[in-house]
C-alpha cells in the first residue's frame, strides 16, 4: 500500500484517541522535509524581510553604520508627515476609483464574453483580452507617459485635431488632473487576474439557472442583476480585494509617470516608502511607512472578508 | 574506469581553474560617462578608449584583470548604489560625486586617499606635473573643493563638468534676438535682459527654455536653484564660511551651521528675493516642466521646437553636435544683479554650476579585499596624462582639469564658464540633507502650480530647514562653535 493512501486512510484508524503531534510528525517525517526547503525560502525571503522591518523601524538607520533606536519617533513623524498625509489621501482616490473600474470594467467584459453564441469567438476574445498580461508594466507607463506629453502627446493633439486646444495641458504637470492622468493609465481597466476570476465565476454558473430565467422572460439586464451579481459576488470580492492589495503595494506606475508630483498631487505610500529608503538612506523610516502599509493592507483585507461573508 | 578518469579529470580542471582565477586580482571599475559600449543608431561613435587602456595595464599586469561595471539605467544610481554597498559587491572604483561621497562616508564606505596622492605616480613621465607627487597633477582649488570637513580626500577628480544654456542661433535670428555675447560667457548683460529675450520669444510663440525640474531628475532646476541663492546671499555669504576659509562652495556642515546659527532663514529678505527670481523665471520654462525628464527636454531642443535648453553642455556637446541640424551656441546665465534684487547688487558675474564635483572614489571593498595598492596603482594609471589624454580625445564628456591636457576643440567654448567665481549654495540635496532637497523641490512645485502661496512656502521653508539642519548636525556630531 502506498505511503499516500496509507495517509488517506489515517481517520478511519485513528479512533477516538489522536496521536501526539510529536508522532505524527515523526510518522510524516518525509512529508515535512520535503515541505523544508520551501519553508526555509519563505523563511528567509518573505518573514525575515517582513519582521526585520518591525525591528527597524524603531530606529534611525541609514542603511549603513548609522543605527540608533529612537523608539516610535519614526511613527510620530509620520503623523506630521505632509509627504505621507498626502499619499494616504491620494492612494483613498486611487484605490477606490480602482477598485470599482477594476472590478466593473472586467464584469462587463465577462459578460460579454459570456453572452456570445460562438465558442470559438469566446476563446478568442478571452485571448485578446488576457493577452496584455505578457506587455511589460514599464512599457505600458512609457506608452501612457507620451500619450499625455504636453507638447507632443497623443491626448492633446487629439484635442487640437477636434478643436478643443484649450482643454489641453500638462496633464502629468498639473496638480488639478495628475492624479486623475495616473489613475486613467491602463484604460479600459482590464486586468488580467481579476478579468479570469470573475470569467471563472460566471461560467460557474448552472446553465439551468441562467435558462430557466430566461424562460421566466428575464432580460439581460434582469439576469445580471438577480443571478449573476449574486453568484459571482465571492469572485468580484476578491478581484476588489486582489486589486486593492497590488495597488497599495504599486509605486512604478507613480514613479515613472510623475514621481509623486507635482509637489504631493500623486505621492502615495509606497513610493515614499521608496524615497525614505533609497533616495534619502532614512530605512528606519522606511520601515515605519511600511509598516503602516501593513496595516492597512489587512485591514482592507478583514473588511473585505466580512463583506464577503456577509 | 573510463568514467572515474573523466571524473577525476574535470575536477583537476576546475581545481587549475579555481587556482586560476584565485591567483588573479580582479579589480570592478565602473567608469561611468566614459563606459565603454556597442555603437547604437543613435550612439555610433560611444567611448572605446578605457577598453584599450585596460588591455594594456592587463598586459604589464597578467596577474590583474580589471572588469567593467555598468551603473543600470532601469533603477536610480542612488538605489544602485545603497544596494550594491548593502550587498558588499560594490566595484573598486566608483565615479562619485563628492558631495555624495562626504554624505555617505559616514559609513566607511569609501578609502580615504590622502597618504596616497602624497606619492609618486610612476606613470606620469618625469618633468609633469604629478610624478613626484600625484596630487601634483591637478589644480589644487579641484582638490579644495573635494576635501571634506574632517580634512579626508576622498575623489581623484580629473575633469570638470560644465553647465551651459545651448541656444538655437536660427530660432533666436527669426525671433529678431542677438545672437552674439555680450560678455565672455553670456549672451546678455544681466538677468534682466534674459528675462526680456524670454518674453519676446514667448510672444512669438516658442516656449522659450526646454528644462526638467522633475523631482525624479531635477538637475537642471537644482543649478539654477543654487545661483539664485548664491547671487541673493553674496554679501553675507562669507560669514557663514568657517573662519580663514576663501570663496568656495558651501559645505553641508557649513550650510546647516549658518541655519542654526541664525545667519540664513527663509524668513530673511534675501530669501523672500530668492523665490521672486524663480518665480519670474518660471513663466520661461516649457510647459510640463515638473514632469519633464532631461530627454524629454533635449526632444524638445533638438527638433527645433524650443530655442534654450539648460543642460549638463559637456556631456551633451557630442550629442547635440551629433543631432542638430541648426547652428547653435552655448551660454551662461547672465549675473543677477541690483536691477533683480536689492541684495545682488555686489555681483558682477554670475556663479559657477559644476565644476569640479564628479571623481573617482576607492571603495571600501579594496581594503576588506587587501588590494587596495593594485586598486590604486591602476587609477594612477588611468588618470596619468598619457592615459587620460586618450580618454578624453575619444569621447569628451567633460573638460579635463589635470595639469598639461589639452581641451578638445568641442568644450573650448565652456573653458570660460569654468572661471566664474563657484556657486556658493550648491544644488539642495548637498546643502543640507538629500530629503531637504527633496522637500523644498516639492515646495517650489507647489508655489509654481498655485498649490500654495509665498507665505505658506516661506513658512514650510522654514520649518524644514530649521529641521534638517537640527537632523545632520546631530547624526556628524557637528558644534558649529565657528
Amino acid at each position: 500500500m502506498s505511503r499516500v493512501k496509507r495517509m488517506h486512510e489515517q481517520p478511519k484508524v485513528s479512533g477516538p484517541k489522536r496521536a501526539t503531534l510529536l508522532a505524527r510528525v515523526i510518522r510524516y517525517r518525509f512529508l515535512y522535509l520535503a515541505l523544508m526547503p520551501a519553508l526555509a525560502l519563505l523563511l528567509v525571503f518573505e518573514w525575515y524581510p517582513a519582521l526585520s522591518a518591525f525591528y527597524n523601524s524603531f530606529f534611525l538607520w541609514n542603511g549603513g553604520k548609522l543605527h540608533v533606536f529612537v523608539g516610535f519617533e519614526n511613527y510620530r513623524y509620520l503623523l506630521q508627515d505632509r509627504a505621507f498625509m498626502a499619499s494616504l489621501r491620494n492612494l483613498s482616490f486611487f484605490l477606490i476609483f480602482r477598485i470599482i473600474v477594476q472590478a466593473l470594467f472586467p464584469f462587463l467584459a465577462a459578460e460579454l464574453i459570456i453572452n456570445l453564441k460562438s465558442d470559438r469567438w469566446k476563446d478568442w476574445w478571452k485571448i485578446i483580452f488576457v493577452f496584455p498580461m505578457v506587455v511589460p508594466n514599464i512599457l505600458m507607463y512609457l506608452i501612457w507617459r507620451f500619450v499625455y506629453n504636453p507638447q507632443v502627446g497623443v491626448l492633446n493633439k487629439t484635442l487640437e485635431l477636434i478643436g478643443l486646444e484649450s482643454l489641453g495641458r500638462a496633464w502629468l504637470a498639473d496638480p488639478a488632473t495628475a492624479l486623475w492622468a495616473v489613475s486613467f493609465v491602463r484604460f479600459p481597466w482590464l486586468p488580467t487576474l481579476q478579468f479570469l476570476i470573475i470569467l471563472g465565476g460566471l461560467q460557474a454558473i448552472p446553465k439551468e439557472v441562467t435558462e430557466s430565467a430566461k424562460l421566466d422572460g428575464a432580460s439581460w439586464l434582469a439576469r445580471i442583476r438577480f443571478i449573476d451579481l449574486p453568484m459571482v459576488r465571492g469572485q468580484l470580492i476578491l478581484a476588489m480585494l486582489l486589486t486593492a492589495i497590488f495597488l497599495t503595494q504599486r509605486f512604478d506606475l507613480f514613479l515613472i509617470l510623475t514621481d509623486g508630483g507635482p509637489g504631493y498631487s500623486t505621492m502615495v505610500p509606497a513610493l515614499h516608502l521608496y524615497q525614505s529608503a533609497f533616495n534619502f538612506l532614512e530605512f528606519g523610516y522606511a520601515s515605519a511607512i511600511g509598516v503602516i502599509m501593513f496595516v492597512i493592507m489587512l485591514g482592507l483585507t478583514v473588511l473585505n472578508m466580512r463583506f464577503g461573508r456577509g | 574506469m573510463k568514467l572515474m578518469q573523466t571524473l577525476g579529470l574535470t575536477l583537476l580542471l576546475l581545481l587549475g581553474m579555481s587556482v586560476y582565477a584565485q591567483d588573479k586580482t580582479v579589480i570592478y571599475f565602473a567608469p561611468g560617462e566614459y563606459l565603454p559600449t556597442a555603437p547604437t543608431e543613435t550612439n555610433p561613435n560611444p567611448p572605446t578608449a578605457i577598453t584599450q587602456l585596460i588591455a594594456e595595464y592587463e598586459a604589464a599586469n597578467p596577474d590583474v584583470t580589471i572588469e567593467l561595471v555598468e551603473i543600470p539605467e532601469s533603477v536610480s544610481a542612488d538605489t544602485w548604489r545603497v544596494t550594491v554597498f548593502q550587498g558588499g559587491n560594490q566595484p573598486h572604483i566608483l565615479t562619485n560625486n563628492y558631495i555624495r561621497v562626504w554624505q555617505e562616508s559616514i559609513n566607511d564606505w569609501y578609502m580615504p586617499l590622502n597618504d596616497y596622492i602624497s606619492q609618486p605616480n610612476p606613470y606620469i613621465p618625469e618633468g609633469t606635473p604629478g610624478h613626484e607627487q600625484w596630487q601634483d597633477a591637478i589644480p589644487q582649488v579641484v582638490w579644495d573643493t573635494t576635501l571634506d570637513s574632517a580634512g579626508n580626500q576622498y575623489l581623484v577628480t580629473v575633469d570638470a563638468v560644465a553647465v551651459g544654456l545651448f541656444f538655437n542661433k536660427d530660432l533666436l535670428s527669426n525671433a529678431g534676438i542677438s545672437t552674439e555675447f555680450a560678455t565672455d560667457t553670456s549672451l546678455w548683460t544681466d538677468w534682466e535682459a534674459m528675462l526680456a529675450d524670454m518674453e519676446s520669444l514667448k510672444t512669438s510663440g516658442y516656449e522659450p527654455l526646454a528644462m526638467s525640474m522633475s523631482t525624479a531628475v531635477p538637475f537642471a532646476y537644482n543649478w539654477i536653484d543654487g545661483v539664485a541663492l548664491t547671487s541673493v546671499y553674496r554679501d553675507s555669504i562669507e560669514s557663514m564660511f568657517k573662519p580663514g576659509s576663501d570663496w568656495h562652495a558651501m559645505s553641508q556642515e557649513e550650510g546647516a551651521c549658518a541655519i542654526t546659527n541664525g545667519l540664513m532663514s527663509a524668513k530673511d529678505p534675501q530669501f523672500s528675493d530668492f523665490i521672486d527670481i524663480l518665480s519670474g523665471f518660471e513663466p520661461y520654462w516649457i510647459e510640463g516642466y515638473a514632469a519633464a525628464t532631461p530627454d524629454e527636454a533635449y526632444r524638445l531642443f533638438i527638433t527645433g521646437e524650443v530655442p534654450f535648453l539648460l543642460t549638463n553642455a559637456a556631456v551633451d556637446m557630442a550629442k547635440v553636435l551629433r543631432d542638430a541640424d541648426f547652428e547653435f551656441g552655448v551660454s551662461y546665465f547672465p549675473p543677477i544683479t541690483a536691477a533683480t534684487s536689492e541684495h545682488a547688487a555686489n555681483n558682477d558675474t554670475s556663479f559657477l554650476v559644476g565644476g569640479f564635483t564628479s571623481g573617482y572614489t576607492i571603495t571600501e571593498r579594496a581594503e576588506r579585499e587587501g588590494i587596495s595598492e593594485q586598486v590604486v596603482d591602476f587609477l594612477m594609471y588611468l588618470t596619468a596624462q598619457p592615459q587620460w589624454s586618450q580618454v578624453v580625445t575619444d569621447a569628451p564628456r567633460a573638460v579635463p582639469t589635470l595639469i598639461g591636457l589639452d581641451v578638445p576643440d568641442a568644450l573650448q567654448p565652456l573653458t570660460a564658464f569654468l572661471d566664474l567665481p563657484i556657486r556658493a549654495f550648491k544644488d539642495p540635496d548637498p546643502r543640507l540633507t538629500k530629503r531637504y532637497g527633496e522637500e523644498h523641490r516639492r515646495l517650489m512645485q507647489e508655489f509654481f502650480t498655485g498649490q500654495i502661496d509665498k507665505t505658506q512656502l516661506l513658512n514650510a521653508e522654514e520649518t524644514l530647514m530649521k529641521r534638517e539642519a537640527a537632523k545632520t548636525i546631530a547624526e556628524n556630531s557637528w558644534t558649529c562653535d565657528y
